[in-house]
């Protein structure tokens, strides 16, 4: 009657203590409820609880009343026990002499399925009583029952794990993706100090660490881009030419503690760097990210390397490509300024020049490359007279354009007033120097031509002289004038009159032409054009023009063209 | 995107730094510029609370290890208070617990400076 009442007693014991068990899927709870329901009900002092580990060996998961430095060993167990044993009848071995001394008598293997779970120790009773055979067989049923709940454990510890190791790398890709959407959104601004102070902080939240260098450079150098929690002098330091060899040499990170170089060892050590990560892009390092110990003083596992050298390789990419998109726009916008620029040009130039009584006419204009400011044109004042000028902006591309065609439209207005040509040069000057930086100006010549009577006057300010050539081939140049235009807001300027007669013929030209240059630096200079002009005198206008256009074409073959190339030339019939 | 701002005000001799908003990449020079301020003024007793704050990166721990030696070689400390849950996973998944007291408030976070 008793032993039953007692044995009913055992397996409600038996029945809460499997609830307990199984209601719960932390390990740490499990072994706990595994060892202290035993201990309280058969009234032992101490209790240990290895689990196995997954390579191989069972490591110390759970104790009670011993020391708690001995939680985490690892112990091989050979000669596992098939069932409660106690310690001293198993053969001698190292992890039975460790239990042993750790006053550990009696084992109960952990099997599920055969598979060696654990292993539990007691030590002996707090009464000086031994442990029955009735209570070795309850410990066994303990251990029956608690195998489906150590394994569920275990599989739950598992995966907790992997679940924290995923999270972590979840948000290691979180930082890599905030870093690349931040570049790229810095990309238009090329704020490079923005991209590695960016780098910098992500890498001292994700590592743990407070400092951090970044040296940027290619194969001309280094330079110190960002300092913290490094002084900057110690930073330079790393700047001695033989150091900044060496880490731009380097293809995969090195450590402090294992860096074979003295010089460089030492640098890292003084700074307090722990490990340096070159950032390559294409394999070729871009920069330099220099790291100091975790505060933690855990070391930088392989995979947290990799992390590193992905993160800087991206952060140079970024760089690097904000650099070229920076410089392309620059182009871009330089060459949209240049094709306005030679828009304008184009369109205040004559489309052609209006055909005079008794006169021919020729002329062109070849801008170069930059766009140089050259201008002629052609004007009908009325049925006899005809205002021309040639002349050259100072300055290039769209300031130069902008500077013709205030020119362009002071002249068209001018010519309508009936005031002497000087008198128009001198509004044109005062507009021209109202309208300009000072450092800007015009050399022009001016010219009015009367078809009826042959005569011509003109006004030169500051431009190259043109050539008046006569039919015997002998010439003067057409000086009379006054100040460049521009200069000066009054300028007083002298005019001439003269007459032409048949077969006179007058030759203007740009600095284009004078200033043209061939492969041995020589300028084409006056004596060319007067050479080209005799020669080609008895070809017309038309015809001097284009001999003076080759020749200068031909002096200067292969060399680009620096500036644009005008030429204008009238003659009488 | 959301913004970020920071807030200062004292409590019994304790700066009180209110972060709100998006703590990221973006927005970490905010806060750098606010612990550079209380380091230059020398307060070095500073408690962050997080109750507004919905997302905090990498990058916004980072301004937390750029200071925090500094702030302690003058013997103070940097405590974080009134984390939601989210945001302290990511302090916890990066280990910041062992190296920063993160209380549940922010008068827990104060007294701890009293008790020094």
């Amino acid at each position: 009657m008793e032993t039953d009442l007692h044995e009913k007693y055992e397996l409600q014991a038996l029945f809460d203590l499997s609830k307990a068990l199984n209601s719960s899927l932390n390990l740490k709870t499990i072994l706990d409820t595994i060892l202290l329901t035993p201990m309280g009900k058969l009234l032992i002092a101490k209790g240990i609880v290895l689990v196995a580990k997954d390579g191989h060996g069972f490591e110390v998961e759970a104790l009670k009343g011993l020391a708690r430095n001995m939680l985490g060993r690892v112990v091989e167990i050979d000669a596992f026990p098939d069932g409660p044993t106690y310690l001293k009848d198993l053969p001698p071995s190292a992890w039975q002499a460790l239990l042993s001394k750790n006053g550990i008598e009696v084992v109960i293997p952990i099997l599920h399925d055969g598979k060696e779970l654990g292993l539990i120790g007691f030590g002996k009773k707090v009464v000086p009583i031994e442990i029955t055979d009735s209570e070795m067989d309850y410990l066994h049923s303990l251990s029956n029952i608690a195998a489906t709940a150590v394994q569920n454990g275990v599989i739950f510890q598992q995966l907790n794990t992997s679940n924290r190791k995923l999270e972590k790398k979840v948000q290691e890709l979180n930082t890599l993706s905030e870093i690349v959407r931040e570049l790229n959104s810095t990309l238009s601004s090329l704020d490079s100090e923005r991209v590695i102070n960016l780098l910098a902080y992500s890498i001292m939240g994700e590592m743990m660490v407070n400092r951090c260098l970044i040296f940027l450079g290619d194969r001309g150098g280094l330079t110190l881009s960002l300092s913290k929690g490094v002084p900057e002098e110690q930073a330079k330091e790393f700047l001695k030419p033989e150091l900044v060899e060496q880490l731009q040499g380097l293809n995969e990170p090195i450590f402090a503690t294992s860096e074979p170089d003295e010089t460089l060892s030492k640098t890292l050590s003084d700074a307090g760097i722990a490990v340096v990560v070159p950032m390559l892009v294409e394999n070729k390092p871009k920069g330099v990210l220099a790291l100091g110990e975790k505060i933690t003083r855990l070391p930088f596992v392989k995979d947290e390397l990799s992390f590193l050298s992905i993160l800087g390789s991206w952060s140079m990419i970024s760089i690097e490509t904000a650099r070229l998109i920076e410089q392309e726009l620059q182009k871009q916008k330089l060459d949209e300024e240049l094709r306005i620029a030679s828009d304008i040009q184009r369109q205040l130039l004559p489309e052609t020049c209006p055909s005079l009584d008794g006169y021919e006419i020729a002329a062109i204009n070849y801008p170069s490359l930059h766009v140089g400011g050259d201008y002629y044109d052609c004007i009908k004042k009325n049925d006899d007279e005809y205002v021309f000028c040639i002349a050259d902006v100072s300055g290039k591309g769209a300031p130069a354009a902008l500077i013709m065609s205030n020119l362009q439209a002071s002249l068209r207005v001018m010519v309508d007033a009936d005031i002497p040509l000087n008198e128009i040069v001198q509004k044109i000057n005062k507009i021209i120097y109202t309208n300009t930086p000072f450092d800007k100006f015009i050399t022009a010549f001016f010219g009015v031509l009367n078809v009826k009577n042959g005569e011509i006057t003109y006004v030169n300010a500051g431009h190259n002289p043109p050539y008046l050539y006569h039919a015997d081939l002998s010439f003067r140049t057409l000086d009379c004038g006054g100040l460049i235009l521009g200069m000066m807001p009054v300028v007083a300027y002298e005019q001439e009159t003269l007459s032409l007669v048949a077969g006179d013929c007058l030759v203007m030209f740009t600095d284009g032409v004078s200033e043209a240059m061939n492969a041995e630096s020589e300028e084409f200079e006056e004596h060319r054009i007067e050479k080209c002009v005799s020669d080609s005198y008895a070809m017309g206008a038309q015809g001097v023009m284009q001999h003076l256009i080759d020749e200068v074409e031909a002096f200067s073959a292969g060399m680009p063209q620096a500036d644009d190339i005008t030429v204008m030339v009238i003659r009488a019939l | 995107m959301e913004g970020f701002e920071v807030t200062k005000n004292e409590n019994g001799g304790v700066a009180i730094l209110n972060v709100k908003g998006y703590l990221d990449a973006h927005t970490a020079p905010a806060l750098e510029s606010a612990f550079q301020e209380l380091v230059d003024e020398k307060k070095f007793r500073i408690v962050v609370n997080f109750t507004e704050l919905s997302y905090i990166s990498s990058a916004g721990l980072g301004v937390f290890m750029g200071f925090i030696e500094d702030i302690r070689k003058n013997g103070g400390d940097i405590k974080l208070s009134s984390m939601k849950p989210k945001i302290f996973r990511v302090f916890d998944l990066l280990g910041f617990p062992t190296l920063y007291d993160i209380l549940d408030e922010e008068s827990a976070a104060i007294e701890k400076f009293a008790k020094l």
